[in-house]
């Protein structure tokens, strides 16, 4: 157990380095300065403003600079939000990400086991095909269309639910479903397939034999090993729910991490979009961590003896 | 690789459905009453779909079917130079792998690995901030990121090759292994290599319209499916057609993809991931 | 009464039939073998039996439970049956445990369903039970997953849970086909002494002969979804009347009598069950074959202590069947 998280932990600190190294240069190698946007800087101003953020140093000391500053958790300062840290946005826009993010991942879960389960337990039958259906199109439907979608049906057309903005939980749930559909459907998949192979396995008959109830047959003996390939989802489905989260936050206009990116991106901002892509990066690669660990206690097969 | 399998039903309706809309993004623009960009100032602004404008216009009197049209272009394009992409690095590094197998492979893959831990659209897009949005780079730069499914799937297909016989046969007669590769092992991962680009086409057609979207990908007055459902999300309460004719094309395209995928991965008995 | 009693029973599958008329029945304390290649329906009689069939399945006949009817009884009339009353021991003791799951629980839950016992208490019994199996360690045993017990000890295991709701009737599908020469001999005694100890009735399913003849009371022989023949396994074993039991016996090693040059294999192939032959199944790789039987369908005959499927053999003339004499067995 302990030899196996320190294996995923070998693998993860590497793939730090890699996002933060391969990030910095890139933007080095970028044509173009950050202030080239702004269309008439005086030349002074323009060096100044270059001395003020070091972009006047040679690449490796600004790269000293920024990794020394990481340690300390300190990503720089945003080049477009005057006086404003990088870090300080990222915390701003944290809190109400991860709880738009946790509230999408939970529906995802829930809905793509539930749904996923059904169809795996009434097999071609009509249901199944209707299900997995949407399921494909739910993958083939991106947040960027459902999103205004449901805008028009539940905010505009029925009057249901505010059409955005970030203020109570009602707010919550079309950015939510929105955010979580293309997981949902890609959970249910995923579970269909995992339940139906496990269903199909000899110990679900000699369950079965024993006189255990179906009840008892699907939760206790199919679900649970069906679950370990969603769990090793859960890595991807973060990366995922992350991305998808700066479109959903752009179009009902939350005050998250991902409205801070898209601003910065536009405005070439590149401290605060390296800082968010490193942001991001970290925590996918700790999901995957962390899942990879509950996987080894899930799994007993995994577990040395 | 099976003969036949477009006679199935699973793999020949979506392929029927790719066709048209291909075809329809070729011609459309010369059936439609006006060019994509241009202004049509005897119809309202913003108009619903009629005879003369069958999608309606935009809110600058821009015909909405030539526009989906080009915009499908732009956006077939992008799979499908991305998938390309992908293909070539996807293949190769897979091939390299799997074929030389220990401390290479080791190495390779464990840099697959790494990059698959990344939430790789957020490095297109720093790719976009960085080096400014030419629409060549955002096909390279998607093909860039979406070659690692392609490299493990060909890699464990490679491995799986070189136990055959036919393998040991070519080593025997003293062919070298870049000739192997080249000759018996690329041409043999044909199944495996289709159905993993039938379902990396999507997957670019995505992230492109994502970047429109965003108004990170392509600029005006080029447009794409992903740059005119924005457009057509601003305007969502006013010209809904704007939103639904364009994304309902993207969506369908999707579905038809990932549909294709799935019906040839069981035509062609090429395992799931 | 007998304790079970099957009457034509049919299996077929998408139109393909694999069980196809058998009938037969066992009686209390009991032990009885069904015999058979792989494909010849055995497994499948077994499972239709207890209503384990995928319900794409088409099942007709009976099978009765001293007089009740368990062809389509409701899921909960067969969970009652299952496990409880009748049990079964799969054939490949790795996946046949769940994986996910401790021993423990896997066999507490027979008792919590059947006797509505507490977990801690179904514990108890569950390791009293694996202590009557001979395994060691039995406490230790409950908290660990099958990866953790070698191929013997988890079919010991399978034969403990099978026993803990004390059944009357326990069917062993080749029970000990996966596991070593030795620890095969090991299971077996422990299968005669628990059936001795407990009482109850025993359906040993399997494809060797050397298993059924230090095992079993009572033998059938079964091929291409048909019974061909029954009776007491030492006068079955002793002259086949059916010239494909015959066969078995011929083709199977032998400790005494001379060392034959090498093992007599059964001609050919059994039939694909989508393409049987009209007439007797046996008939294209059949010694002794005669012109009706590529017609008819021979009838099982009885002489009141022992039935066969061959119109070619008399009730007074066995041993003539031709296979044996050709081999010279």
């Amino acid at each position: 157990m302990l030899s196996r998280a320190a294996t995923r932990l070998l693998t993860a600190v590497p793939t730090l380095f890699v996002l933060v190294g391969l990030s910095f240069f890139l933007m080095h190698a970028a044509p173009g300065g950050p202030f080239d946007s702004e269309r008439s800087l005086a030349p002074e101003v323009e060096a100044r403003l270059n001395a003020q953020f070091h972009l006047d140093e040679p690449a490796w000391r600004q790269f000293g600079r920024y990794l020394g500053g990481l340690l300390h958790g300190d990503l720089g300062p945003s080049l477009q939000y005057e006086g404003r840290s990088v870090a300080g946005l990222i915390g701003d826009g944290a809190p109400v990400s991860a709880a738009l993010g946790a509230v999408a991942l939970l529906l995802a879960l829930t809905g793509g086991v539930a749904l996923g389960a059904i169809a795996a337990l009434r097999r071609d039958s009509a249901l199944d095909r209707g299900l997995m259906l949407l399921a494909l199109l739910g993958l083939s439907l991106p947040s960027y269309v459902v999103a205004p979608l449901l805008i028009l049906v539940f905010a505009l057309a029925l009057d249901w639910l505010p059409a955005g903005g970030w203020d109570g939980p009602a707010s919550v749930l079309l950015p939510a479903v929105a955010l979580a559909l293309p997981q949902l459907a890609a959970i249910a998949r995923l579970t269909r397939g995992a339940l139906g192979e496990v269903l199909a396995a000899p110990w679900i008959r000699a369950a079965r034999a024993k006189g255990l109830p179906e009840r008892l047959i699907v939760f206790r003996h199919a679900l649970r090993p069906a679950l370990l390939p969603v769990l090793s989802w859960l890595g991807p489905a973060a990366a995922g729910l992350m991305t998808g989260s700066v479109v959903v936050e752009q179009v009902f206009g939350i005050p998250g991490i991902g409205r801070y990116f898209v601003q910065g991106a536009l405005n070439r901002d590149y401290t605060l979009v390296l800082g968010v892509v490193l942001f991001y990066g970290a925590l996918v690669v700790t999901f995957n961590f962390l899942v990879d660990l509950a996987y080894g206690l899930l799994d007993p097969r995994t577990r040395p003896t | 690789m099976k003969a036949g399998a477009f006679g199935q039903p699973a793999v020949a309706v979506p392929a029927m459905v790719l066709l048209l809309i291909v075809l329809l993004a070729a011609i459309g623009p010369w059936l439609a009453p006006q060019p994509f960009d241009a202004i049509d100032f005897d119809a309202d602004w913003a108009a619903a779909p009629s005879l003369a404008h069958p999608f309606g216009t935009d809110d600058l009197g821009r015909d909405l079917f030539a526009r989906v049209c080009v915009g499908g272009r732009l956006s077939l394009a992008v799979g499908l130079v991305s998938t390309l992409v992908s293909l070539a690095i996807g293949v190769l590094w897979g091939a390299v792998a799997g074929w030389f197998g220990g401390r290479i492979d080791a190495l390779l893959m464990r840099l697959v690995d790494v990059l698959y831990a990344l939430p790789f659209m957020f490095f297109v897009i720093l790719l976009m901030v960085l080096f400014g949005r030419h629409w060549l780079l955002i096909f390279v730069a998607i093909g860039a990121v979406s070659w690692l499914d392609m490299a493990r799937i060909v890699r464990g297909q490679t491995l799986a090759l070189r136990r055959q016989p036919f393998i040991d046969a070519a080593i025997v007669s003293g062919l070298g292994s870049t000739a192997i590769l080249v000759r018996h092992v690329l041409p043999n991962l044909g199944g495996v290599v289709i159905v993993c680009a039938t379902l990396t086409i999507p997957q670019a057609i995505l992230v492109e319209s994502f970047l429109s979207f965003l108004g990170l990908g392509i600029q005006e007055p080029a447009t794409s499916w992903g740059a005119l459902v924005n457009d057509g999300a601003r305007a969502i309460d006013a010209t809904p057609w704007g939103l639904i004719f364009p994304a309902g094309f993207l969506a369908t395209t999707l579905l038809a993809f990932n549909r294709l995928g799935d019906a040839l991965r069981a035509a062609l008995d090429v395992p799931g991931r | 009464m007998s304790l079970l009693s099957i009457d034509q029973l049919r299996v077929r599958h998408r139109g393909v039939t694999v069980v196809d008329g058998v009938s037969f029945s066992i009686e209390a304390g009991e032990s009885l073998a069904l015999v058979g290649e792989s494909g010849s329906g055995k497994s499948q009689t077994a499972l239709a039996m207890l209503g384990l069939l995928p319900a794409t399945a088409t099942i007709e006949g009976s099978v009765r439970l001293r007089g009740e009817e368990l062809l389509g009884a409701p899921r909960a009339t067969l969970d009652g049956v299952r496990g409880r009353r009748i049990a079964m021991v799969f054939q490949d003791p790795m996946s046949s445990l769940n994986p996910c799951l401790t021993i423990g629980l896997q066999m507490a839950e027979v008792l919590e369903q059947h006797r509505g016992m507490r977990r801690a208490d179904a514990l108890r019994e569950a390791q009293a039970m694996l202590d009557a199996v001979r395994i060691n360690e039995p406490r230790r045993r409950l908290g660990q997953y099958p990866h953790e017990l070698s191929g013997g000890m988890r079919q010991r295991v399978l034969i403990a849970t099978a026993l803990l709701a004390r059944p009357e009737l326990l069917i062993a599908d080749e029970p000990t086909t996966a596991l070593d020469a030795t620890v095969q001999a090991e299971v077996l005694a422990l299968l005669d002494e628990l059936r001795q100890a407990l009482g109850l009735s025993l359906l040993l399913i399997t494809h060797d002969l050397g298993v059924v003849s230090g095992h079993c009371e009572r033998m059938l022989v079964m091929y291409a979804g048909r019974l061909v023949e029954a009776g007491p396994t030492r006068a079955v074993l002793a002259a086949p009347r059916h010239p494909y039991s015959a066969a078995l016996l011929a083709s199977r090693p032998s400790l005494h009598g001379p060392k034959p040059h090498r093992l007599p294999a059964i001609a050919g192939q059994p039939p694909d069950p989508s393409r049987r032959p009209p007439g007797c199944a046996f008939a294209p790789r059949c010694a002794a074959v005669q012109p009706s039987c590529r017609v008819q369908v021979p009838i099982l005959q009885t002489d009141g202590l022992r039935a066969w499927a061959c119109p070619v053999v008399a009730a007074g003339n066995q041993g003539e069947t031709g296979v044996e004499d050709r081999n010279g067995a």
